[in-house]
């Protein structure tokens, strides 16, 4: 392959000839002039050995690479240039008339290894916001929960639940849409915007687990003032190679077994292939009183992937499935207001039975397939252009209890297709670095009518494109610059059905009557168009202050189109026993956050502080607005709308090592959330939490490692007042009575342990055992950010073995 | 090179894009029924012995009564207005019905029939002590025999008022009780019915 200045050179000396009127001629008279430049460090290569494989004639570079042949005749030559430390180099020239060409040497395949891998270690997500890395032990740790788990042990970042299986991260006191997960840079679409969608992801899958706090990556997305998670593969070793690893875990809470294992072959040529497999089961999970009933969980899935890695260039394919089937505690399946004023008045679930490995319904069935192509090449060391396409199907099934022909039918059964073409352009060196690229995305959703269920999100098909660009300027080593700029737009087509009875009560008649397409036994067929234009602007500092201490400064404004589940859903929320509805005249969410960050890095002691502001407009919340009578009874129904709102907070890091067999670790945020039109607290904000960590070993047992973990979370005290009353049957008298879901549960401080030992050498393998105690002391507790907090308490201690190998 | 790239990009982009784009724009999404939606509920009401022809009293989820409504004093809610005589003894029929679509109305009782074991009407009276209710000897049972309650034989003595509640109660933990907690299971149906005894 030509390199693009080559080409230029090829350019401008033809545009040389011809204006001065040069006459090509048969004469033995062409003048080669070359230059050998190391890839890597773009640097003159001295000391190659050039030699033009017709003639014999020979060359050696000289200290700045340079080299001549003169008296050549016009035809094609092949060149042959060796050096002592770089592949061969090969190289066929068409002789027409004196050129100069640059030649650029690959080093050693086996040398490139270590080149690779330096590379991906210096490019940063961002070079002024702070990055957290998940460490191998958090990884395998975390290897039989979810993503959620797996990240929240730093400082900020919570969970949202439905029950113990279903897991969304939160950051900074936002989740779904307003957070970004990443995996091999495609951004993952599958119906993000609902409470109990958890991420439809594997991480045991990848080795690079990166979060940012804020909008940090504008080359990602530049909805998420929340944060972005970042997960990637490791670069393989471009040698012949084979190996893997494998990770055994077993639970005693729930019965749980986990399976996990990985293998890479690869080879000197740089080409490799990678496969990862995960399968999980257990049955029901129990709380220190009792079995949570129908909370058994299932999960396989498999990673393919086969590439070439090379220094001017890389490919890849891969392929990816993920399926789970999660069952929801049984007594969370409610039919009215009454049923959760039960539930909530009983101390323990109504329903609970012995344990079983059965999941009936309610439960959830996911699926996710993901098709990618990658392709990247680089022109010199500094500038690089990437390709990526990408495929995302993924099918969403919620089953409820249901009567009749419907019982095995799914009550929400959603496909939606994602495919995603973009492609990047990176370049400049040394003081300033910048990438630019473009996007295209293309959606489609359906919701299966076989159901028989009002759809809960309509059909819709979405198309989204844009561009960015980033720049880094670094002046000196003791400061950076980040600034990025983000445009996307957003073209939605809507086909949704009202109910006649809410196109009436809504008055939607005269705003959209004109876009009723089709009308139907007591519904209307809208089709709608809506466009939107978001902008997002990042603009960042980091000034080193010496002595390991950083300080950052990093400035975010981000636009969000409302989600399609913002706009338009349309039914029964089962946990809540609320009617959610959209609001279609939501406009774009823009939020200014402010992330300050002081660290010190290096040293026994080092810490972290970090506070923030969020200011936004137009944040899309969702509130009880009144109580619709139906044949079940009165129900709330909540909907969704736009306020002014902001969210500040404080995280906080540290660790100490003690001695060189003790450390400490410290993580705690505080987060404060309010609606600045109404002045209340916004719904949902995660409580105060501390959290405590010590690793000890022992002189004398090397292969040993111990840790013992407290996690504090107090009682959130700033929450809004979204209590109704009902009225319930008491002594042949009807009373109203109060259904308190706003009121969060009381404190709670769990502690967990655990024990490592190993590696030990068995055969080619290296093997490493694990005893790790969750909620050690059986606490019964419930969880704020838990939406089945309502119904039972959450998951007693679990004793989980894990057995690793290192193949 | 790089317009070459980019040109290759734009080819690839727009084969996929194309065959997508136009297959969608025509497709409209289906009208759903939802077939389980419980929106009527009623009580056909005979007199024993009586030639008059049984009276049905409909609650409807679309908050427009029919039969004999009107407003209540004392009460928010609008409801519907039963009226029976004192010392007398009635035959009264459930009835669960899906309007949604008024030009197909469909019968929920006869599934809930067809599932009785997973189904239970209960009739909770509520401020009314005239009247006494018990399952009609012709009432459906589910497999251990116990009545679902959807035929029932109402007994009037004195004079008074208050409500007969309707539940429909989906997978109850107990087939009989005397309160709505006794049984257990998910509300599928709750509706008042305001009962005169005069």
């Amino acid at each position: 392959m030509l390199t693009f200045s080559m080409r230029l050179n090829r350019l401008v000396l033809t545009l040389i000839f011809v204006s001065t009127g040069f006459a090509f001629s048969q004469e033995c008279n062409i003048k080669l002039r070359g230059k050998i430049i190391d890839l890597h460090e773009d640097s003159p290569l001295d000391n190659a050995f050039i030699q033009i494989l017709e003639t014999n004639q020979t060359a050696v570079s000289s200290a700045k690479g340079d080299f001549v042949f003169d008296n050549l005749c016009p035809g094609k030559i092949i060149v042959k240039i060796s050096h002592i430390s770089c592949e061969d180099l090969i190289k066929e020239i068409d002789l027409k008339k004196s050129m100069d060409i640059k030649f650029f040497m690959e080093h050693h395949i086996a040398f490139l290894e270590e080149v690779i891998i330096e590379e991906s270690q210096v490019k940063k997500l961002s070079s002024t916001a702070k990055t957290y890395l998940l460490s191998e032990r958090q990884r395998d740790r975390s290897s039989s929960q979810g993503l959620g788990v797996a990240l929240e042990n730093i400082s900020g970042v919570n969970n949202i639940k439905t029950g113990n299986n279903i897991v969304k991260p939160v950051i900074h006191g936002m989740f779904g849409s307003r957070i970004g997960i990443i995996y091999n840079g495609i951004p993952l679409e599958n119906q993000q915007w609902g409470q109990d969608h958890a991420p439809t992801i594997d991480h045991n899958a990848f080795e690079n687990i990166r979060l940012i706090k804020g909008a940090g990556t504008l080359k990602y997305s530049g909805d998420s003032p929340g944060g972005v998670i970042v997960l990637e593969s490791k670069s393989l070793p471009i040698r012949d190679t084979l190996y893997g690893k494998t990770i055994i875990n077993g639970m005693t809470n729930g019965r749980g077994v986990n399976l996990i294992s990985s293998w890479v072959r690869s080879f000197q040529s740089g080409k490799y292939f990678k496969i990862q497999g995960t399968l999980k089961k257990n049955g029901d999970y129990s709380s220190p009183d009792y079995i949570l009933l129908n909370t058994g969980n299932e999960e396989k899935n498999i990673t393919f992937s086969l590439g070439r890695n090379k220094i001017l260039s890389q490919w890849k394919v891969g392929f990816s499935f993920f399926s789970n089937e999660i069952g929801i505690l049984r007594s969370s399946h409610i039919g009215n207001v009454d049923d959760l004023l039960r539930a909530i008045e009983s101390k323990s679930p109504l329903i609970i039975n012995p344990f079983t490995y059965d999941v009936n319904a309610p439960k959830q069935k996911n699926k996710h397939h993901t098709a990618f192509f990658q392709y990247s090449k680089r022109y010199d060391f500094n500038s690089k252009l990437n390709f990526q396409y990408s495929w995302q199907r993924n099918n969403r099934q919620e089953f409820d209890i249901r009567r009749g022909d419907n019982k095995n039918k799914a009550s929400v059964d959603l496909l939606l297709n994602t495919h995603i073409f973009n492609s990047n352009y990176e370049w400049g060196r040394g003081v300033m670095r910048h990438d630019s690229g473009i996007f295209m995305q293309i959606q489609d959703n359906f919701s299966n009518p076989d159901t028989q269920v009002k759809r809960l999100i309509p059909d819709y098909f979405k198309t989204k494109y844009g561009s960015y660009f980033t720049t880094t300027i670094t002046p000196s080593n003791a400061i950076n610059y980040d600034f990025g700029i983000r445009w996307e737009s957003h073209h939605n087509s809507i086909q949704k059905y009202y109910d006649n009875r809410r196109w009436e009560a809504d008055q939607y008649e005269s705003l959209y009557g004109s876009y009723v397409i089709k009308e139907v036994a007591g519904q209307k067929l809208v089709k709608r168009k809506l466009v939107f234009n978001n902008i997002s602007v990042n603009a960042g500092m980091n000034f080193n202050l010496g002595d390991a201490k950083v300080l950052g400064l990093n400035f975010y404004l981000t636009q969000r189109a409302p989600d399609i589940s913002e706009m338009f859903s349309d039914g029964l929320h089962h946990a809540l026993a609320t009617i959610e509805y959209g609001d279609p005249s939501l406009t774009q969410e823009t939020t200014k956050k402010v992330v300050f960050n002081f660290e010190k890095n290096k040293g026994a002691l080092q810490y972290s502080i970090g506070p923030y502001l969020s200011w936004a407009q137009n944040f899309i919340i969702i509130e009880p607005e009144g109580l619709l009578q139906t044949t079940r009874g009165a129900f709330p129904f909540w909907e969704f709308k736009a306020v002014d709102a902001m969210l500040k907070g404080i995280d906080f890091d540290l660790s100490f090592q003690i001695s060189d067999y003790i450390s400490f670790e410290h993580s705690s945020s505080w987060i404060d959330g309010i609606n600045r039109n109404t002045k209340t607290p916004l719904i949902n904000m995660p409580p105060v939490n501390i959290r405590n960590h010590f690793l000890f070993s022992l002189p004398r047992w090397k292969s040993f490692l111990m840790a013992l973990t407290s996690n504090n979370f107090l009682r959130q005290n700033q929450f809004p007042d979204n209590n109704f009353y009902t009225d319930v049957v008491e002594n042949g008298k009807i009373v109203n009575k109060l259904v308190d879901i706003s009121t969060p549960p009381d404190a709670y401080h769990h502690i967990g342990m655990e024990m490592h030992w190993g590696p030990y050498s068995l055969k080619h393998n290296k093997i490493r055992f694990s005893l790790i105690f969750d909620n050690m002391l059986n606490t019964n507790y419930r969880t704020y950010l838990n939406r089945l907090r309502f119904y039972a308490d959450e998951m007693g201690r679990n004793v989980m073995l894990q057995i690793k190998f290192n193949h | 090179m790089f317009k070459k790239y980019l040109l290759n990009a734009f080819v690839l982009l727009c084969s996929f894009l194309l065959p997508i784009s136009c297959s969608k724009d025509n497709d409209t999404p289906e009208h759903i029924h939802e077939e389980e939606l419980i929106t009527r509920v009623t009580l056909k009401i005979k007199k024993q012995g009586s030639a008059d022809a049984a009276v049905t009293y409909t609650w409807n989820d679309d908050h427009e009564e029919e039969g004999h409504s009107e407003e209540e004093e004392g009460h928010d809610e609008d409801g519907v207005h039963v009226e029976l005589e004192a010392n007398s003894t009635y035959e009264v029929e459930v009835g669960f019905f899906n309007a949604s679509d008024p030009a197909d109305i469909e019968d929920i009782t006869e599934e809930v029939k067809a599932e009785a074991d997973e189904h239970q009407v209960f009739l909770e009276l509520i401020e009314i002590q005239g009247l006494s209710i018990v399952a009609a000897a012709n009432d459906s049972t589910d497999s251990n025999g116990n009545p679902l309650f959807l035929k029932s034989v109402w007994t009037t003595t004195a004079v008074s008022a208050g409500e007969v509640r309707v539940y429909l109660i989906h997978e109850p933990t107990a087939k009989s009780g005397s309160t709505r907690n006794d049984f257990g299971g998910e509300i599928d149906v709750k509706v008042d019915f305001h009962v005169d005894v005069e």
